[in-house]
């Protein structure tokens, strides 16, 4: 399924927390439509890594391409990745005060410039996609934790993104919402969508990643198939990580 | 993996229109500048206005004599301005001090009261925060003025309930007092040694108790240190007088310092100043292995620091006057402590006071005739304490209600009494949460003081009115109310934030 | 008093509903639960007793001059304002009352009570009477007149729960109208006190307006979709304060305004050229030049101020460099492009209305500067204050939780600067220096200077207030906003900003209610105010000598009724939209 194009390319990034370093030089090409996983103990970088590529955090060395734009402070092309690359937080992020409705439309009409017409009417679809068009006009505080993220995908989804990132988007789910949401993500990645995800969805990651990567000291310690990774891992960090997760 | 647009050379920066830290830098630049014109075309307007009234910006008037006549105080008739201003000034800490303490006992019962069981008590407190919360504070000191006019007069038969010790007039209500001397001062050396002492002593018999776990009785040894440094600084006190001979030295360092070498000395700190932080900014951000990592914005902080210490040093030398008047001020500053330190200073460090009526109608003045509070100062004072009560009532309710949920009933499972569970548990977690608020609302209480002025009470601001009417300094006047109660602002929020990390840390 | 906190626990841990216990049971758990109690009780009654018997015996006193209160209502109210065109204070006061009638229909005010909360109500007003006949040493018909109202207050009380039969306990009866009982009763006790037949009718007039708006916003709500309804209203109420204040109370003589010269061509221009400009930099396509543009402008608005030009043209200009930064984030489809057009226009037209009835002279009668005193003064200073400091208490707030040192560092200086010192200093450096910092064309008068430093003083502490909301908002709203692309500025007026207000809404309330209770203060450095006709004014009228304590009474009762409803009606809203957010 992935293309040819690298629609993300990481050349050596290194970022700095005062004296912790977080990423000790990161290489990393993933391809147009490719499913990557990245998994590793807490603490590894690897959220601090994907939250680099929308420029939530400011790497200091090395360089980013998105999309044939790199990461700098040009105020084009911040705005550019922004509106191309999609991304579901942990904890959902939800605007409280506002409905789902508006929750899903506010940036297509405000950064996309879109009526507020057709924002509704591809929030709806967006609604039905994820499985709860009818909790469009409520508040995110009424709806369940796995609600909220489906919610919150189908909000980065109406920015039309090219590239979707995912940062633990299971972690602060009740079991029995996990599915409901990884169902999502499933049919996400089969539409042919780029997507980075981390996770601890074991599961997740055999079944839907073109490719797992596994991060420990905020670098990348070892890449592969699903099939090559739980079947032979090679490093031994990783077979330890592997031992205690699984 | 096939390789696709190799990517161009590695940071390239964008153009500056476009670049977010050059444009966000590029604002608030821009914004400073601005300000700095709107301030230079007003001082400018400011500099023609006074030309054209005939008037010149200067401070002699704080040493002129003034020509006025407060209606109270330690010097009713002041020799210059900045003497009248002192007076204000002690006039408004007597008020403040003793809202203060009024408030704080009345604001706690009530506060209390608030929570108490009893729906009386509970119905008539909250009827008095709703009341008193909801009225202007100057409509009620006004009020509490005109009361105080509603008194019987002084002439009349039975003014007093005790005639010769307590009087409740219109003239005032006179009680007898306590009065510092000569020797106070000298004394008062004593007083604060004794309490650094008796600190010393509770620690230590903390240390026996802890040591033997017998009662130590850490309170009654440190207070009869306390007690004992006091009895022996009653006759000793001329000892003290020394201290005197450092505070004239200092006078006299500053008096007769060159301008020039203070100058330079000022100009030193300025820079060494903004070096300090800038080090210890560096510092903050230097890793173990000494390796800095400077963002755009970390530049231009310290860009900022150093043009700001730099501007200060010249300022310095572009204006002497600053300096002439900073040796100035700590000359007699130090003056002033040196003569109440006096070494040939001897004499009483207390004298009892009763209420004299001196002429038919009038009590005598301040001083040795006993503690007189005038209808102003009732008025301003009642006003104070019966306002600031009101919010202290809530911020004490507020503070107990939020310990009392869950901490009160794991003090109950461990079984202690109830007497324990408050004066171990609630008190002490009330306590923390009450501070800081405590600390606004006394602030509250020293700036609505201010309010004396529609009363005709002498504090800063009604004496700095009386000034500039005489005077016409008007700006400088409002320069130094402003100067004066930030000062007072700073050294409240310096006490509460010390006494806060004083507290979180005995928390932990 | 010994436990109050251990008793505070157990209280808010009670069982739902106790069946209704008789006076004996209920005296006996709340007021003699323990032997402490009892005495606390006793001894509380005592003071309770001596205090209000002091205080009927003071209020019902031969010697108290109360009839001075009802023949000053002008003054109270007004103060120096013409007699002759006293219909104008009408018109301003009748404006209001339709507002409000208005708006307690749209925004459908007020619950329901029980009938058994009513009847006690009633029934404690009743007990209240019968304490006043008894403790009161008032003239015996007084004494008398109370005790058969609190006796038929009594029996209306019991009346209304036994007729609401089994179902006294729910809410059946509109708190509404009982306000409008309330407002029939104050209708006829207007007629009987001693006032001037003419404002006895103007009130009247006002009552029925008020019904009457009441019943049309009814109407209305009914026809109309709730969300236009109430962004009119807002729009209108908004409009009131300057339209009553400029317009209607001040008399404007446009005759010697420079309107052909000045007004018409800077608003046929500004609307013209400014309305193109700004059709062109929301079309979302102006890019970098857009903002190059905007900062021009920008620039040109801030020198406007160094040149000698119209006070229009510069307040026209710094209208447009706000819309022109603002239009490239909020523009971008055609029907964004022409609401903001539309919008310029409407302000240009708005404020050059209002500029010209400013700079008009007053037409009224040897009135030349402050033409509003009494309570009309309070209520333009604490409005017009809260209007202007609102705006730059959020900017101030917004500074001092910025990323950008240099603002953070402003805003916070001037934050503590003005918390750290008392408004009269404020005040007095408005009213006294101001004008000497200023252009020498440009001379405000008192009462402009006063809302100038009332505003300036209140930004302050309401800046503090939105940083509270605005620092409790998590990490995680601004990052989900940046990751949806949304700008700095739209992140803060969708996402932020209404967050943190929302969840500071009683502290602002509190901060509204401070800053009507400081108006006072203007009464020191000279404005007729409210406080100042209650203390000076009408107690050294020849005729009142002596009331100056009646009149300070007087006046502590109206500004308690203001601000003791603002503090509960916030209250409710809180407590309305905390269920709202759940």
């Amino acid at each position: 399924m992935p293309g040819d194009k690298d629609i993300i390319i990481s050349e050596g990034v290194k970022k700095w927390f005062g004296d912790f370093q977080a990423l000790k030089g990161v290489d990393l090409r993933v391809k147009e439509g490719e499913v990557v996983v990245i998994i590793g103990p807490s603490g590894s970088g690897k959220s601090t890594f994907i939250r680099c590529i929308n420029r939530l955090e400011v790497h200091q060395e090395g360089r980013i391409v998105v999309d044939d734009v790199e990461l700098t402070n040009d105020l084009r092309n911040i705005e550019k990745i922004r509106s191309d690359v999609g991304m579901v937080f942990q904890q959902f992020n939800l605007f409280p005060h506002l409905t789902v409705m508006q929750n899903i439309t506010l940036a297509p009409i405000w950064v996309r410039k879109h009526t507020r017409a057709d924002a509704e009417a591809t929030a709806m679809a967006l609604l039905e996609r994820v499985g709860i068009p009818e909790q469009a006009e409520k508040f995110p505080g009424q709806l369940s934790g796995g609600q909220q993220q489906r919610v919150a995908i189908a909000r980065s989804l109406a920015m039309e993104p090219r590239i979707m990132l995912f940062d633990e988007p299971t972690s602060a789910l009740d079991p029995e919402m996990i599915k409901e949401v990884l169902d999502v993500m499933k049919e996400l990645a089969q539409s042919g969508m780029t997507m980075l995800v981390v996770t601890h969805e074991m599961g997740f990651a055999k079944e839907v990643a073109d490719r797992v990567l596994f991060f420990d000291y905020g670098a990348i310690v070892e890449a592969g198939t699903p099939e090559h990774f739980f079947t032979s891992p090679e490093h031994d960090r990783t077979k330890l990580f592997l031992s205690q997760i699984l | 993996m096939t390789q696709t647009a190799a990517p161009k050379a590695a940071h390239e920066r964008p153009p500056f229109w476009r670049d977010a830290t050059v444009l966000k830098w590029a604002a608030q630049i821009a914004v400073l500048l601005g300000l700095v014109f709107v301030a230079v075309i007003a001082a400018r307007s400011a500099a023609r206005n006074l030309e054209a009234q005939g008037l010149t910006f200067s401070w002699r008037f704080l040493s002129d004599p003034p020509g006025i006549q407060l209606s109270e105080g330690f010097a009713t008739l002041p020799d210059s301005g900045l003497e009248a201003i002192l007076v204000g000034v002690v006039n408004m800490l007597r008020v403040t001090a003793s809202g203060v303490v009024a408030a704080t006992i009345l604001g706690v019962v009530i506060g209390i009261a608030r929570l108490s069981s009893n729906w009386l008590v509970n119905k008539s407190s909250t009827v008095y925060v709703e009341t008193i919360r909801n009225i202007p504070l100057l409509l009620q000191i006004v009020f509490w003025a005109a009361v105080f006019v509603s008194f019987p007069s002084l002439e009349s038969e039975g003014s007093g309930p005790i005639e010769g010790w307590l009087y409740a007039t219109n003239k005032g209500l006179s009680i007898p007092w306590f009065f510092p001397r000569e020797a106070f001062w000298q004394w008062a050396v004593f007083l604060l040694a004794g309490a650094i002492a008796a600190r010393f002593v509770f620690r230590w018999r903390i240390k026996v108790l802890e040591e033997t776990g017998h009662d130590a009785h850490a309170v009654g040894y440190s207070l009869a240190a306390f007690l004992a440094f006091a009895f022996v600084g009653w006759f000793a006190h001329p000892l003290a007088g020394a201290i005197g001979w450092i505070f004239g030295g200092l006078a006299w360092l500053f008096g007769s310092i060159p301008v020039l070498l203070m100058q330079i000395v000022l100009a030193a700190l300025a820079v060494g100043l903004a070096a300090w932080w800038i080090k210890r900014f560096l510092d903050s951000l230097r890793s173990p292995a000494g390796l800095a990592r400077l963002t755009d914005d970390d530049i231009f902080r310290m860009g900022l620091a150093g043009a700001m210490g730099l501007v200060a040093a010249v300022v310095f030398f572009l204006v002497p006057g600053i300096t002439e008047g900073i040796n100035l001020g700590l000359e007699r500053l130090f003056e002033f402590w040196d003569t109440k330190f006096d070494f040939l200073r001897t004499g009483t460090v207390l004298e009892f006071g009763r209420p004299t009526v001196e002429t038919p109608g009038r009590f005598a003045g301040f001083g040795l005739t006993g503690m007189t509070m005038s209808g102003p100062f009732f008025g301003v004072w009642m006003g104070v304490t019966l306002y600031t009560a009101a919010f202290i009532a809530e911020i004490v309710r507020g503070g107990i209600l939020a310990v009392a949920k869950g901490q009160t009933e794991a003090g109950l499972a461990l079984g202690l009494k109830r007497g324990q569970l408050l004066r171990m548990i609630v008190l002490p977690q009330a306590f923390r949460i009450i501070l800081p608020p405590m600390g606004n609302q006394y602030l509250n209480l020293a700036k609505n003081t201010s309010l004396g002025i529609a009363v005709g009470y002498a504090e800063v601001v009604a004496v700095g009115q009386t000034l500039f009417n005489q005077t016409g300094a008007t700006i400088q006047v409002i320069l130094i109310w402003m100067g004066f109660y930030l000062l007072v602002s700073l050294i409240l929020s310096a006490i509460v934030n010390w006494y806060n990390r004083r507290v979180a840390l005995v928390e932990r | 008093m010994t436990d109050p906190i251990v008793n505070e626990v157990q209280e808010s841990e009670s069982a739902p509903e106790k069946p209704s216990a008789g006076a004996i049971r209920w005296a006996k758990e709340n007021l003699f639960s323990s032997v402490i109690n009892s005495i606390l009780s006793l001894l509380m009654l005592a003071i309770i007793v001596l205090f209000v018997r002091g205080l009927l015996s003071y209020l019902f006193s031969e010697e108290r001059l109360w009839n001075v209160i009802p023949r000053n209502m002008k003054l109270y109210w007004t103060e120096a304002y013409p007699v002759a065109e006293m219909t104008r204070t009408w018109v301003s006061l009748g404006v209001v009352v339709v507002l409000t009638g208005l708006s307690l229909a749209v925004w459908r005010v007020g619950g329901r009570t029980s009938p058994r909360q009513f009847g006690r109500t009633l029934t404690s007003l009743g007990i209240a009477g019968l304490v006043l006949a008894i403790l009161a040493d008032a003239s015996a018909g007084i004494r008398i007149g109370a005790a058969v109202v609190g006796a038929v207050l009594i029996l209306a009380g019991q009346a209304v729960r036994l007729m609401a039969g089994p179902g006294f306990k729910e809410e059946t009866i509109h708190i509404r109208s009982i306000l409008l009982g309330v407002l029939a009763i104050i209708g006829g006790i207007v007629w009987i006190l001693p006032i001037e037949s003419g404002t006895k009718v103007s009130l009247s007039i006002q009552g029925v307006l008020l019904v009457v708006s009441y019943l049309l916003g009814g109407l209305i709500t009914s026809r109309v979709s709730g969300g236009l309804a109430r962004g009119a209203l807002v729009g209108l109420w908004m409009l009131s304060l300057p339209v009553i204040y400029l317009v209607i109370q001040r008399a404007p003589v446009v005759a010697d305004v420079p309107l052909m010269s000045v007004f018409l061509p800077s608003v046929v221009g500004f609307i013209v050229v400014g309305g193109a400009f700004l059709w062109w930099a929301g079309s979302g396509k102006a890019g970098e030049p857009g903002r190059l543009a905007a900062g021009v402008v920008v620039l040109a608005a801030l020198g406007s101020w160094a040149v000698s030009l119209p006070m229009l043209v510069r307040f026209l200009l710094l209208g447009l460099a706000t819309f022109a930064l603002a239009a490239p984030t909020f523009g971008g489809t055609s029907k964004a492009q022409k609401n903001i057009v539309v919008a310029w226009s409407a302000g240009v037209l708005l404020t050059a209305y209002f500029m010209a009835m400013m700079q008009a002279d007053t037409g009224l009668e040897g009135l030349q500067g402050e033409f509003i005193g009494g309570l009309n003064l309070t209520f333009l200073l604490a409005l017009a204050g809260l209007a202007i400091s609102f705006p730059i208490g959020i900017m101030l707030a917004l500074g001092r939780t910025s990323s950008m040192p240099i603002f953070r560092l402003l805003s916070t200086g001037y934050i503590e600067t003005v918390r750290g010192v008392p408004l009269i200093t404020v005040l007095f450096f408005a009213n006294l220096v101001i004008n000497r910092f200023l252009p020498r064309e440009v001379e405000l008068d008192d009462v402009v200077k006063a809302i100038v430093a009332v505003a300036l003083f209140s930004a302050a502490y309401l800046a503090e207030n939105v940083r509270g909301g605005l620092q409790s908002i998590p990490k995680g709203q601004y990052e989900a906003a940046k990751a949806m692309g949304l700008s700095t500025v739209q992140t803060t007026v969708f996402i932020t900003l209404p967050q943190a207000l929302r969840s500071v809404i009683p502290a602002l309330v509190g901060q509204v209610i401070s800053l009507f209770k400081d108006t006072s203060l203007v009464a020191i450095i000279g404005l007729a105010d409210f406080l100042r006709v209650a203390r000076d004014i009408v107690p050294n009228q020849p005729a009142s000598l002596g009331s100056l304590r009646e009149s300070l009474l007087f006046a502590m009762v109206i500004y308690w009724i203001f601000t003791f409803n603002v503090s509960r009606a916030s209250l409710r809203l809180e407590r309305k939209l905390g269920v709202g957010e759940r």
